[in-house]
């Protein structure tokens, strides 16, 4: 599978080292790539950072980038695609997620967060919030399964038209919700005033992913601060194995068989 | 005489003129060296020296390039010992963090200010000061793994300080965050000294392994080698910039000094970082020795100056081949002129070729940002003068030793007065029949400016981005990466200084920055490694300014060598003060990296568990100088905590042993606000659990002052949730430490969201979600509506 | 009586912004000479108070430095020939609605009933004059505004 690199991106390396802490095989690849080779990979992951710094909107410029066009192409044969991030963003601005009738442009947005319209870097849990089955990821994880995650986002906030967010919400379109530790859905669990408290979005054929907080930073122990720290203390192995966040990235393993 | 008009540039005219003649000829210029700088300059080369080479000296000879009121007494700090594998020579520091897979690894590290330019356009002052730090870590051959950002506004009650604080803090993170280096530790403080001439300071790390330190110098055997400029494309922004940093600020001026405004481009960075880290591992596949420098004060000039004279060598260089933005760049701004985000490296011709193509081709830089390139601009030559050519003349050419070698001043020096001993008798205040310790009084103290929850503003930098950060900003007294992947090791980082500390006693408080900066890495866990400076005082040729500073460096150095932790990297800044010129608290700021063999020993600041042994480890002081609570009751104490080295000594020892038998729980220090403050952020709720209470003895059993003093004096030392009280204990009088350095004062006690309070036997109980509302409030508001992020 | 005034604020360091979405919008084949950036804070003001805002805005610098900005008054509260001004819809219901007082850096903006925040955006066609309606339409539609979450704003 291919990690697509856009001049701006920021956490290409950590997006590799979940991929093949899970098995997967993967390689970074470059914007100005040969785009018969981008063709090729199983699989896609944009990850985060700041696509050409975000100029005009997030995700708005690499939405047009080169690489895009092969991304759209083998989106619309079924192949997987997972967005994080500015990967996220770069896929609603493209109008691949939530891809409500197909529609090449954008039907949604993350817009700047709420309240402040400023970055924030704070740790989350987002809940599944569809059945596993929708997404082609999330086949593998329980029901209601809470993943801890960070947020480092400034423009994170679901946005929509009152209709395209009712249908979204109708056809299952809000694959993550913002949770507590405990995996309740309080208002206070969302970090960017997020509409239907949205953190990650999914398409109509469940191919394509789009989550605003990072499970990779928070994917192995030794990034945890709740009790599997402390179990761990003392244990180098325990504290340096991949869990939690993770297991977004076996869920994309194990749809690649 | 040689006449400066062959060089093909307008000179200045020295001969015949009277001293006022050419004090105006330099103001009118814009230059910033003296009279007596300049009729040096012209009787070394012997005539006059064009315009041109006034900019570079002027350059080169400021402060901030020359240390050249500072240089020798920087001589005084300690700057060796087994985790140094380079000391203080160049951009960066290097210290041993320790090996993994048969490699040697170190860290990087570096200590910059941007104060003046952030003073004016703190937005791009703040994120160029980010982008320099940067490129002084990356030029080693390092990796980035981290950035730090110790700050200093005047009061946000101010509206102006408030925009000023409001910029720095949106521009730090607008550049660190899209860069993708972690923040992952800082400190804030509020202070009125600070009202004309904030303080931002940076802090940089980078990872590297032996075989990959680059050097700033050409090599040995490198005569007629190429001289590789890589990065943005010349414009005229940041002209003026070396100069500028060491002029004073005035309101007035602030207009003036619009074009020395330097342009971030985080964007372009990113993609510069990265393909030098490309560069690196080609470097290290062919095994050559090559040298590589950011290009900082001075430029273009001031890079391949420095770069050739290091190596022992001279350099000559065509500005004709610098890429500029526009046309018809006047040949000074390309030679010194500050634009951002570029490096130089000295290949040898052969390399060349596969130098540029990673840039140009495989990084594609020009298409990144305009005229940005990989482009050969000179040559590394055996002949002593450095030369500059423009349009196939040469526009200057001066020995190299001269240009890079700076000057020294001895400068006059006051060194401070502190309150005389008689005084002191009669100002211990609190003690007679003083303030008494309420409720209020510690809902006061908790919400003050420089104690409240930094939240808002920690959580606009990314600690998290790269997948390394074990400890992120908020949890902890440092901030800890795990920076190579698969491997335990592990990576502190703190910052300190105090400026309440610092109105009272500058040295000790100088002292004291040290030992906490120190003691904050010792509670993550941490072996203290080593340290770096950023000297910020105010004008080096007023005696008590100097004074200040020369007191101050004697502080660090004198607590550094107690305590046996060497200075690897630093900064001076002079000349910040305010408009009517009185100097900001002298602000002697001090980074102190740790190092951690194996993280999983590592500790947050957090209870952890109900019912474990609380122990408080030194921290207990009679005098409250230079505190929080004094501010707040506006005592008049003018003495600090002192500093009993042995004892502190013992304790950290004692403190990484328990850590390393995972006795220690959590941990934190006793710092600004004192016990309490201490005791409430151990227990406050966080994001992944549930509040815990904590039940504390009564004062009297185990402090020998009264409630006030215990539990707001500022002496410094832990409090330790101890996993294991007995064995904790029990080791503590192994380590010779008698009850007056470890004492139990209590234990943590279950309790939830309503429930979770803070008992404090006769000083009453005190509800945690009221004390964690005012500790969180104060600070939310730190945003204006109008701000534009 | 409340009327519009709208402040504009432009910057004059280079702006890499401007210079990527010119890029990006030619190599989606809009031919176009330049572009520029600017913000446009159109307030609701009591009538006459115009100077005063100028000034204060002046003086509190908070979304103007002299450093790297411009400040003018608009003559007039709508987009100029060749101008498309991306506005972000309000997250919450109520939010940009009028209120009683505006305050920035803890002073009161006196007269100051509301403020909305425009990108504007300067396009100049082929000739280097304003560009045409079409070609501002199509700039908005291609990529200067996402439809979902900002509206545009054109003559």
């Amino acid at each position: 599978m291919g990690i697509l690199v856009f001049p701006g991106t920021n956490s290409e390396d950590e997006t590799l080292r979940a991929c093949r802490a899970v098995g997967l095989e993967a390689q970074l690849v470059h914007w100005n790539a040969d785009l018969r080779e981008v063709r090729a990979f199983a699989a896609y992951v944009l990850p985060g950072g700041f696509a050409y710094e975000d100029r005009v909107r997030a995700g708005a410029i690499a939405a047009h980038d080169r690489l895009m066009t092969v991304v759209r192409e083998r989106a619309a044969e079924g192949t997987l695609v997972l967005g994080i991030c500015n990967g996220a963003q770069i896929l609603l601005e493209s109008g691949l997620a939530p891809g409500l009738d197909g529609d090449p442009r954008p039907q949604a947005g993350f817009a700047r967060n709420a309240p402040g319209g400023r970055f924030r870097s704070t740790h989350v849990y987002v809940k599944l919030a569809v059945p596993p089955s929708r997404c082609a990821l999330t086949a593998g994880l329980a029901s209601d399964a809470v993943v801890p995650a960070w947020a480092s986002h400034g423009e994170g906030r679901l946005a929509a038209s009152p209709e395209a967010l009712e249908r979204m919400a109708r056809e299952g379109h809000v694959a993550f919700v913002y949770c507590d530790a405990t995996g309740a859905t309080t208002p206070h669990a969302i970090p960017n005033g997020s509409a239907l408290g949205a953190a990650a979005i999914v398409n109509r054929e469940g191919n394509v992913l789009a989550i605003m907080p990072h499970p990779e930073r928070d994917g192995w122990t030794f990034m945890h601060h709740d009790a599997s720290r402390e179990r761990a203390r003392g244990d180098a192995a325990a504290m340096l194995a991949p869990s939690g966040g993770t297991v977004l990235f076996a869920g994309l393993a194990q749809a690649l068989g | 005489m040689r006449s400066a008009g062959t060089l093909g540039s307008p000179a200045l005219r020295l001969i015949g003129a009277g001293d006022e003649e050419l004090a105006r000829d330099l103001r009118a210029h814009g230059l910033t060296l003296s009279v007596s700088e300049l009729r040096r300059i012209g009787e070394r080369l012997g005539r006059d020296p064009t315009l041109l080479e006034c900019y570079a000296f002027d350059a080169q000879w400021s402060e901030h390039c020359s240390y050249k009121s500072s240089r020798h007494y920087l001589r005084r700090l300690p700057t060796e010992g087994p985790s140094v594998m380079q000391g203080p020579q160049e951009d960066a520091g290097i210290l041993h963090l320790g090996e993994w897979n048969g490699k040697r690894y170190g860290v990087a590290i570096a200590h910059e200010s941007h104060n003046h330019p952030s003073q004016v356009v703190p937005f791009e002052g703040a994120a160029t000061g980010i982008g320099g730090i940067v490129r002084d870590v990356l030029c080693m051959g390092a990796r980035l793994i981290a950035l730090a950002d110790p700050l200093r506004f005047g009061p946000l009650e101010d509206a102006h300080c408030r925009y000023i604080a409001q910029g720095v803090v949106d521009g730090i993170g607008s550049y660190g965050n899209a860069i993708g280096v972690p923040n992952i530790a800082g400190d804030v403080y509020f202070h009125d000294g600070f009202r004309d001439n904030c303080l931002v300071n940076v802090v940089a790390l980078g990872l590297l392994s032996e075989d990959e330190i680059i050097h700033s110098a050409a090599p040995p055997g490198s005569e007629g080698w190429d001289i590789v400029l890589v990065g943005k494309a010349t414009d005229r922004s940041g002209f003026g910039g070396a100069a500028f940093s060491s002029l004073v600020l005035d309101a007035d001026d602030a207009e003036a000094n619009k074009g020395a405004v330097q342009v971030p481009d985080p964007f372009l960075k990113n993609v510069l970082m990265r393909a030098s880290y490309r560069a690196f591992d080609v470097v290290r596949e062919r095994r050559l020795t090559v040298g590589f420098k950011d290009l900082g004060a001075g430029g273009i000039m001031g890079c391949t100056a420095e770069l050739a004279a290091s190596g022992g060598f001279g350099a000559s260089i065509d500005l004709d081949r610098c890429p500029t933005t526009q046309e018809g760049l006047p040949a000074a701004v390309i030679a010194v002129g500050e634009t951002q985000e570029r490096l130089a490296w000295v290949v040898p011709p052969d390399f060349t070729p596969v130098l540029m193509s990673i840039y140009n081709q495989e990084y594609s830089l020009p298409a990144i940002a305009r005229g940005a390139q990989a482009v050969v601009v000179g040559t590394i030559t055996r002949e002593q003068d450095y030369v500059l050519r423009r349009h196939g003349e040469e526009v200057m050419r001066v020995p190299i030793d001269f240009l890079t070698g700076g000057i020294r001043y001895d400068r006059a020096c006051e060194l401070p007065r502190l309150a005389a001993s008689a005084e002191l008798a009669s100002t211990s205040s609190a003690e007679a029949a003083g303030p008494q310790f309420s409720e209020d009084l510690a809902r006061r103290v908790l919400a003050h400016h420089d104690v409240c929850s930094r939240r808002p503003i920690y959580e606009r930098f990314d600690s998290v981005v790269r997948g390394t950060t074990s400890i992120p900003s908020g949890y902890a007294d440092a901030g800890v990466v795990v920076p190579i992947p698969g491997a335990p090791l592990g990576v502190a980082l703190s910052v300190d200084h105090n400026p309440r500390f610092a109105m009272v006693d500058p040295r000790l408080a100088a002292e004291h920055a040290v030992c906490e900066a120190i003691r904050n890495v010792v509670a993550v866990g941490a072996k203290p490694i080593g340290l770096t400076d950023c000297l910020n005082f105010g004008d080096p040729e007023n005696p008590r300014d100097f004074g200040a500073f020369v007191a101050c460096v004697d502080g660090i150095a004198h607590a550094a060598r107690e305590l046996g932790v060497p200075f690897v990297s630093g900064n001076v800044s002079f000349y910040n003060r305010s408009a009517s010129r009185a100097a900001i608290p002298p602000s002697p700021i001090i980074a102190c990296v740790g190092a951690l063999a194996d993280v999983s020993r590592s500790a947050t600041l957090r209870f952890k568990v109900p019912g474990h042994a609380l122990f408080a480890v030194g921290g207990f002081a009679r005098r409250l100088g230079g505190s929080v609570v004094a501010a707040i009751l506006q005592l008049d104490e003018r003495e600090l905590p002192p500093l009993d080295y042995p004892r502190i000594r013992a304790e950290m020892t004692f403190l990484l042993e328990a850590h390393a038998s995972g006795l220690i729980a959590a941990a934190h220090d006793i710092s600004d606000g004192g016990l309490l403050v201490t005791l409430a952020e151990m227990a406050f709720p966080t994001l992944e659990r549930e509040p815990i209470g904590a039940e504390i003895f009564p004062a009297r059993e185990f402090a020998s002052f009264g409630p006030l003093q215990t539990f707001f004096a500022e002496g410094g030392g832990f409090v330790v949730e101890a996993s294991d009280g007995a064995s904790f204990a029990a080791l503590a009088t192994q380590h010779g430490l008698d009850a007056a350095s470890v004492r139990p004062i209590g234990k943590t006690v279950a309790g939830s969201q309503a429930t979770a309070a803070l008992h404090l036997a006769e000083c009453g109980s005190y509800d945690l979600a009221q004390l964690h509302e005012a500790w969180s409030a104060p600070l939310r508001g730190f945003y204006d509506e109008l701000a534009r992020p | 009586m409340i009327v519009p005034c709208c402040v504009e604020v432009a910057l004059t360091i280079p702006d890499n912004e401007a210079e990527t979405a010119l890029s990006t919008l030619r190599r989606l084949g809009l031919d176009l000479a330049g572009l520029e950036r600017a913000d446009v804070y159109r307030f609701s003001l009591d009538a006459g108070r115009e100077p005063a805002l100028e000034a204060a805005l002046r003086s509190m610098e908070t979304i103007y430095n002299p450093n790297k900005h411009v400040l003018r008054l608009r003559e007039d509260a709508w987009p100029a020939p060749g101008e498309l001004w991306v506005h972000e819809v309000p997250h919450a219901p109520g939010a940009g609605a009028p209120r009683r007082e505006m305050r920035v850096a803890g002073r009161v903006l006196e007269g100051v009933h509301g403020v909305e925040r425009f990108v504007a955006w300067r396009l100049f066609g082929a000739a280097g004059s304003p560009a045409t309606a079409e070609l501002v339409r199509r700039a908005s539609d291609c990529l200067l505004c996402n439809p979902s979450f900002q509206s545009a704003t054109m003559i």
